[in-house]
């Protein structure tokens, strides 16, 4: 059975992301893996977030569960188990990982075998650190899965 | 029914990009079109280019004269129906597009009203970095598609 690992982020475009990874990976009757990489936590304390997936989880969290580690972590849970309510499929795996975004995907993918690595194209930055970065391209010479990558218009 | 429009390179990578894009659409039950951009000629009087797609140029083209736009039409329409044969599916179709890659990728998509392309990340090693080609790069910022991205390693 085909894996595909749809990697989100806390940006509201996430939403576009899962629903298009998810009916992607359906019409191939693949099984999902939900990822979202904790990598900074300043990135978390915003106050920039609108509802994500119908979930306007910091609202009822507030920040100051998000200092630690664990509580990021616990949030992220929550955030990708709406996820998986919100595509509505019990059979979605989801996982929480922490460090380097591109490293973490592709070490995650590498490791539950991904056959597809899905992704919004909105964080163009994180994207060329994929492609490009310095810090991957020792990961990335090392993979060969392919990028299912989805376009997302950031709104300004 | 779904459409996967699959752009592939006069170069011996192709046939990855073919079979792991045929693969994938044939998963979503999609419609395949092989789409090829004719752009620079240079690019096909290249004596590298050795066996793509099980086709060996030389033999059938080095005679061939690609100095003509005609010729090179010819040999790209004979590359695709190659990648054709090689998929082994009679219903795919073959598009043959002239002009800049990218342009024409994002052209025959819109025309097409592709849901998805498959193209190859046509990274390349500049000094120790991985960098993803401009083709790729340009389709990736302009398209409003999903874009599955084979990822390539070209020899230097």
């Amino acid at each position: 059975m085909k894996k595909v690992l749809i990697a989100l982020d806390y940006n509201p475009t996430a939403q576009k992301v899962a629903e298009v990874g998810f009916s992607m990976a359906k019409s191939m009757n693949a099984k999902v893996v939900l990822l979202h990489v904790i990598t900074d936590p300043v990135f978390y304390s915003t106050s920039g977030y609108s509802p994500i997936m119908g979930f306007d989880g910091f609202m009822y969290m507030g920040p100051m569960q998000l200092d630690s580690v664990d509580g990021l972590k616990n949030a992220s849970l929550q955030y990708l188990d709406k996820s998986k309510q919100h595509l509505g499929d019990e059979t979605i795996q989801i996982l929480v990982t922490e460090g380097d975004f591109a490293e973490s995907i592709l070490n995650t993918a590498k490791e539950i075998n991904a056959d597809i690595i899905v992704m919004g194209s909105h964080s163009r930055k994180w994207l060329e650190n994929i492609i490009m970065g310095s810090v991957t391209e020792k990961v990335l010479n090392h993979t060969s899965i392919p990028l299912f990558i989805i376009p997302t218009k950031q709104k300004k | 029914m779904k459409k996967v429009l699959i752009a592939l390179d006069y170069d011996p990578t192709a046939q990855k990009v073919a079979e792991e894009g045929f693969l994938i659409a044939k998963a979503m039950n999609a419609e395949v079109i092989l789409l090829h951009a004719i752009s620079d000629p240079e690019y096909y009087s290249s004596t590298e280019h050795v066996t793509i797609m099980g086709f060996a140029g030389s033999e059938e083209t080095v005679p061939l004269k690609l100095d003509s736009a005609d010729d090179l039409k010819k040999a790209a329409h004979k590359f695709l129906e190659k990648s054709k044969e090689l998929l082994g599916d009679k219903n795919i179709k073959i598009l043959l597009k002239e002009g800049e890659s990218a342009e024409s990728i994002l052209t025959a998509a819109n025309d097409l009203h592709a849901d998805l392309i498959v193209m190859d990340s046509h990274s390349r090693k500049v000094s120790s970095r991985i960098i993803m080609g401009h083709v790729t790069k340009k389709v990736l910022q302009h398209s409003s598609r999903p874009l599955l991205i084979i990822p390539i390693k070209k020899k230097n």
